[in-house]
């Protein structure tokens, strides 16, 4: 009991559950639905869709100013990629919440005469641009990471030479190529976790706005399980939050593995299968000795000039 | 195992190799396991007195944290102060509460606050509103502004209805840690109240599945009146805490003015000039300097009374007018607001 205190003491917590139940009511109605359920089932369905949708929108009074303040932070990060995605992500948002808002106040009456259709599709609008903005970023960190995990392959292979067959054809060389690439890939996702659930999430968000603004034609059934998982994958977030994709990710810092002991898990053991890669530090050597980079030299300027 | 985002500083590193030419201070690392710290994308902080580090900071261009004293003030949870050498205002995830660093003038010093969770005051907004369409009702012109006043409390009441439907657990965690404290009244008082308030909030989630529209048959007045009743049972029982920790703050003012008059008196030789007024007003008197001397116990006070306005019209006990239901909720959601915003006005069990 007292772990459901610590969660949802936590400040999204709540909001994600009633999302996941949102979605659920969605997917549950798609279902019944095809399978020819009861109207009046399917009608308490939407209906209790609709008060979700109403209550988390009163949840999010208050964000745009949360968001704007996201934005501000995110202005001082040095890595100029970084800061112009968070940035730009961060202003999307405050700018989704206040449409949201604006919205909020139609649907309970506040403001009666309010064209719903409109806001509705600006809201979307600005929450489909920070959801791309947000990919982006992911595919800024990841790019970083396959650069690093290729570096390191061609130093790990530099020494044996590798026998070129002659009679390859340019086909078959350049699908071994791909192979290679996929496998990279394969194996950089497989070692960052936070990257992995960012991306996967993104990707299942942005089913929703594309289907609501119309760009992209799919069924109910789609968009509540799209939802739903990326709401359960929030919730991972919150629950572990070492699974969080902090600003600097991709830098070569072990720092993010080192509190897997202390954690409790109540998830099963498959998030702990990643602690076998956990560099550990020599407390007794000297920490000079040890391959360590801190992200305290994040400007190369800096490192450059405490060099030699 | 040392998790890496700490430097644990040795006292030679201070030349040594080109990687270390930072201007950190470094300080004799720590002798026993538990004055580690964790610092990572979560983890826990121990108290590490004396101690400094050098944590990298995100943001700042010199980042020195150096961790001086634990203290238990401001953030129970973590209990850790963090003194800092250079001012930077940065976000660091301490064990699944975000921790913010905030310098001080003076004397650098940090303490780790976890920032409430963001929320709307929706309880105050519902109350205002209530009072409002009070105020303005008879105005024949404004019936479309009293229309829209009742929509909007009335969304932010089911609104804050479903934000409630975990807090049994809550209450029901609340009740067993009263059940440990020492004391016999309040043990008894919180024990109960927090008892009531779980049964209340069952009552609540009902009528939320009702107006939801998934239980259509659910008796609406009687688990009304029945989530009333518990709710004001709960109150009750607060109120009865706070009287007994008067009680014994009066009683223990009386003593000490007793134990002064006879001090006066042996020094003096003489009695007293001053006549004692009379019971009530010397009682009304030490209650408002017990209660001046502490905020948290007549925040806490004007909060349960506040509260007891709505049940004891609900129940018929004593009938007001929603204008005064409305302006004791306001008042009561301030005193809520103002507890989350300052910890230590908040009255401990």
């Amino acid at each position: 009991m007292e772990a459901w205190v610590r969660f949802s003491a936590q400040s999204q917590a709540r909001e994600r559950l009633l999302r996941a139940a949102q979605y659920a009511c969605v997917l549950a109605g798609a279902a019944l639905s095809r399978s020819g359920g009861s109207s009046g089932t399917l009608s308490r369905l939407q209906q209790l869709e609709a008060h979700l949708s109403l209550g988390r929108k009163l949840l999010r009074l208050g964000g745009s100013a949360e968001a704007l303040g996201g934005a501000q932070r995110s202005l001082h990060l040095p890595d100029p990629v970084l800061r112009f995605c968070l940035t730009l992500s961060h202003l999307n948002r405050a700018l989704f919440l206040a449409c949201d808002n604006v919205l909020w106040a139609g649907k309970s009456g506040v403001l009666p005469g309010l064209a719903m259709e409109k806001w509705s599709q600006r809201s979307f609008r600005y929450y489909l641009f920070a959801l791309v903005v947000n990919l982006s970023r992911d595919a800024y960190e990841l790019r970083l990471l396959l650069e690093r995990a290729g570096a390191a392959r061609k130093r790990g292979r530099s020494s044996e030479s590798p026998a070129q067959p002659l009679g390859q054809g340019r086909l078959q060389q350049l699908r071994l190529q791909l192979q290679l690439q996929l496998h990279l890939l394969l194996q950089v996702l497989r070692d960052n976790p936070p990257l992995l659930l960012d991306l996967l999430r993104n990707a299942c968000d942005l089913v929703i706005p594309l289907e609501r603004l119309g760009l992209c034609r799919s069924s109910p059934a789609v968009v509540g399980l799209c939802g739903l998982s990326s709401s359960l994958l929030s919730i991972i977030t919150i629950l572990h939050p070492w699974l969080k994709l902090k600003p600097y990710f991709s830098w070569d810092f072990l720092g993010f593995w080192g509190v897997l002991a202390p954690l409790e898990v109540p998830f099963p053991s498959f998030l702990t299968l990643w602690s076998h890669r956990v560099p550990a530090l020599d407390p007794t050597k000297d920490i000079n000795s040890q391959n360590v980079v801190f992200p305290i030299d994040f400007s190369r300027n800096f490192r450059e000039k405490n060099r030699g | 195992m040392v998790p890496s985002l700490l430097r644990r500083a040795q006292p030679h590193d201070r030349n040594s190799g080109p990687k270390l030419k930072h201007k950190f201070r470094f300080f004799p690392p720590p002798q026993r396991e538990e004055e580690l710290l964790y610092i990572a994308g979560g983890g826990a902080l121990s108290a590490c007195p004396g101690r400094a580090w050098s944590v990298p900071v995100w943001g700042h261009p010199k980042p020195i944290l150096s961790l001086c004293h634990p203290s238990s003030g401001s953030c129970p949870d973590s209990g850790v102060v963090l003194r800092v050498l250079l001012p930077t205002v940065t976000v660091l995830s301490l064990w699944n509460k975000p921790v913010l660093l905030l310098p001080s003038c003076d004397c650098p010093c940090l303490t780790c606050v976890s920032p409430s969770p963001r929320f709307f005051p929706s309880r105050a907004t519902q109350y205002t509103c209530m009072l409002l369409s009070y105020l303005i009702e008879n105005k024949a012109d404004k019936k479309k502004l009293v229309m829209k006043l009742k929509q909007l409390e009335s969304s932010m009441s089911s609104g804050r209805k479903m934000f409630r439907l975990g807090n049994v657990v809550h209450a029901l965690v609340a009740a067993r840690r009263a059940a440990e404290l020492p004391e016999v009244v309040p043990r008894l008082c919180l024990t109960g109240s927090h008892l009531s308030r779980a049964l209340y909030f069952v009552c609540d989630a009902a009528l939320w599945l009702r107006s939801v529209g998934l239980q259509p048959n659910l008796d609406k007045p009687k688990w009304h009146t029945w989530a009333t009743k518990c709710y004001y049972c709960s109150l009750l029982m607060n109120l009865a805490r706070d009287w007994y920790e008067i009680s014994w703050r009066l009683e223990q003012a009386a003593l000490e003015e007793k134990a002064k008059e006879n001090c006066a008196w042996q020094r003096d030789g003489e009695e007293l000039n001053g006549v004692r007024s009379d019971g009530l007003h010397s009682f009304l008197c030490q209650l408002f300097q017990i209660l001046k001397r502490n905020p948290p116990l007549l925040l806490d006070l004007v909060k349960n009374l506040c509260d007891l306005s709505g049940p004891l019209d609900t129940l018929g006990i004593y009938k007001t007018n929603p204008g005064v239901i409305g302006f004791c909720g306001v008042l009561s959601s301030l005193v809520g607001i103002l507890t989350l915003a300052s910890p230590h006005l908040k009255l401990k069990q």
